[in-house]
């Protein structure tokens, strides 16, 4: 079950000064919050409200649609959260069909399977379950997917051509995977690290690597 | 040292649609190119009689560096009707990248801020013109 949203989990949502008194369930709170914000909005430009600053619904709906950006603005945490909830072989489906672009998750209701093009059911249903109704940032995960490559005796020129790199491009990857470097030059988190050893473990269908 | 970008020359040689076969299956790599013969230039795979002749002619027993030319491609995808999403996947970039590289094409520079090479420029007004479905579909499977 989801739960409750409080002010720890959303806390630009709702802040401290929002939470209902007592124990109030999720409607008496958007009651709460309702009337909260239809007498702020009503005293607004009034001795005691001075206009000048964002009206209360105004700005409940700033601060919803700037949780929601969040979201899409931590996509190395996202990255690290997908890699854990997948087996490596549906990760690597992931990344080689989605891997650069936004992808919707279906929303799944319980005991349903979810669709996703190109994925399994359950990692569909992995994703539906921590993602249902939101746009994931797929990472291009160049690291994972070259050493998959590699591991299955690819050359570098073939790794070039299926990462859409060129060959030194390929030759740079190779060493910074080497010395456990991101491209920005910080060291590879313990989630990268984790994803690199998957991919070195990474065993697949015969018929399916010919069009991976 | 060569006094001209490849990207030049390899248009000028075989022309913007043999140049997009190319850049498709061989760009980023190093490609040999087969010795010239006469009566019995080897193909190179993916390509023309006539593109793998010129190629032979100009560049036979040669490795050639060839040019990833992102621009290029985007601009034929584009023109195709396909979507930032899917030109991200065939050019293995995000789609953060594909709108980076669609502003530097209308800017007319490179990744350095350079200005394109005229090769370079004219390979984006052929992929722009040329009508799509003159371009070999066999190249819809790259990038997967």
């Amino acid at each position: 079950m989801r739960p409750y949203p409080s002010s720890e989990a959303f806390p630009a949502l709702f802040p401290r000064t929002m939470l209902p008194p007592g124990n109030m369930d999720f409607i008496g709170h958007m009651a709460f919050l309702g009337v909260i914000g239809i007498v702020s909005d009503s005293l607004r430009g009034t001795h005691m409200l001075p206009t000048g600053s964002m009206g209360f619904f105004a700005r409940a709906r700033d601060l919803a649609a700037k949780a929601g950006r969040q979201a899409h603005m931590r996509p190395n945490i996202i990255a690290e959260e997908i890699f854990e909830l997948l087996t490596p072989e549906s990760y690597l489906d992931l990344v080689t069909q989605y891997g650069g672009t936004r992808l919707y998750v279906p929303v799944c209701k319980r005991g349903k399977n979810a669709k996703i093009p190109g994925l399994d059911s359950d990692a569909a249903t992995a994703l539906a379950d921590a993602f249902g109704g939101l746009f994931l940032q797929v990472p291009v995960a160049r690291e994972f997917r070259a050493i998959v490559y590699w591991e299955r005796g690819f050359s570098n020129a073939q790794v070039a051509a299926k990462l859409g790199l060129s060959e030194s491009g390929v030759n740079k990857l190779r060493a910074r995977i080497k010395a456990g470097k991101t491209s920005s030059g910080a060291t590879f988190s313990k989630a990268a690290l984790r994803q690199i050893e998957a991919a070195k473990s990474i065993r697949l269908d015969p018929e399916k690597d010919a069009g991976t | 040292m060569r006094d001209r970008p490849l990207t030049d020359e390899l248009l000028d040689l075989i022309g913007a649609k043999a140049m997009f076969d190319l850049v498709v299956s061989y760009g980023g790599t190093r490609l040999y190119v087969p010795r010239y013969r006469r009566e019995a230039t080897a193909e190179i795979e993916g390509l023309g009689t006539e593109a793998s002749r010129s190629l032979a002619e100009a560049f036979g027993g040669l490795l050639i560096r060839v040019p990833l030319c992102r621009e290029f491609k985007l601009v034929v995808y584009e023109g195709r009707g396909l979507s930032n999403a899917q030109i991200a996947v065939k050019l293995g970039i995000t789609e953060t990248g594909v709108g980076k590289i669609k502003r530097r094409v209308q800017n007319g520079t490179s990744v350095s801020g350079a200005r394109l090479s005229k090769g370079m420029l004219r390979l984006i007004e052929a992929g722009k013109t040329v009508p799509m479905d003159s371009w070999k579909v066999a190249s819809e499977g790259e990038g997967e």
